[in-house]
């Protein structure tokens, strides 16, 4: 019987997901603009955003404009690798299933 | 979003080609800058022709619809702020590009006084032109290659008519390739549909 292979814990967590995908779209976002779009909370999204940050998939740069600081979320090499691997996982899990 | 979901793996696939998807959808809207320009070379023809000292009124109109223009566009970024993606940052470089060189063509000509009016009018609607055209092959986008063709026409008609009819093609090209084109793209905004842009 195969492996299964194994989930990324990191980017399981359905935010930690939709965040992750959104970025991966973009060159950059702003905190408001992912804010926007997944409907979670300042203090639940900062703490998802650290977490992927801590795990060097996601890279943080704050910058002033118009005299108002703006965070800015880019994607790394780190969390493209992660996300391509997490979706070749799901996808090798899926054939799995639908072969048995 | 909650961290203790129950998605399978199909879901999992789905939600996150929706994601991606939701990322690509460029939801900006222009249609009041084509609008805002347009009528700034109305408010700038009216002034030449029917208010006094007609020499300030394109620099004046002019300077005064870039500050406008920027304005706007900050406000609107503040409220909605919009990614940063190859193709919006390909867009600004157009549009900003073609500003500069329209300013500097417009100024340089005007000050040195050797600016002959047909060909002054026509290089600034073929620069006009050639932005809406690199901006609708960026954005595969036809109807804004018709709006460069417009443009381009008047390039060439600006060339050809004689000089009391340099006016009236200016504000033909003004009243379809701005005016007509952004009422055309806020009405599509309005009802929901705004451009999308899909991204690389």
């Amino acid at each position: 019987m195969p492996e299964l292979p194994e989930l990324d814990p990191i980017i399981h967590g359905k935010l930690r997901l939709a965040l992750l995908s959104l970025l991966s779209s973009v060159n950059e976002a702003e905190f408001s603009w992912l804010r926007q779009k997944t409907g979670s909370t300042d203090g639940n999204l900062g703490a998802h955003l650290l977490k992927l940050e801590e795990a060097g998939y996601v890279a943080v740069k704050k910058r002033f404009i118009a005299r108002k600081p703006v965070t800015h979320y880019r994607m790394t090499e780190r969390g493209r690798t992660a996300l391509v691997g997490y979706v070749q996982a799901l996808r090798q899990l899926l054939g799995d299933a639908l072969e048995s | 979003m909650s961290e203790t979901d129950n998605m399978n793996v199909q879901e999992r696939l789905y939600f996150i080609e929706s994601m991606i998807q939701e990322g690509r959808k460029c939801t900006d809207y222009w249609g009041w800058t084509f609008l805002l320009w347009g009528v700034g070379y109305l408010i700038a023809i009216g002034w030449t022709y029917l208010l006094p000292h007609p020499q300030y009124a394109w620099p004046i109109v002019m300077i005064a619809t870039a500050v406008a223009s920027v304005w706007i566009a900050r406000w609107k970024h503040r409220h909605h702020p919009q990614p940063k993606t190859t193709q919006s940052r390909a867009l600004t470089g157009i549009w900003s590009a073609t500003g500069i060189a329209i300013f500097i063509f417009a100024f340089s000509g005007a000050l040195s006084g050797h600016g002959e009016p047909h060909l002054f009018l026509a290089g600034i609607e073929i620069f006009i032109g050639l932005a809406n055209a690199a901006s609708a092959v960026t954005l595969r986008w036809r109807p804004q290659f018709l709006v460069a063709l417009v443009w381009w026409a008047a390039g060439v008609a600006s060339c050809m008519v004689s000089v009391e009819h340099l006016i009236p093609v200016l504000i033909v090209a003004t009243l379809i390739g701005d005016i007509g084109f952004g009422l055309y793209l806020m009405r599509r905004e309005t009802i929901g549909r705004p451009r999308q842009v899909s991204h690389a």
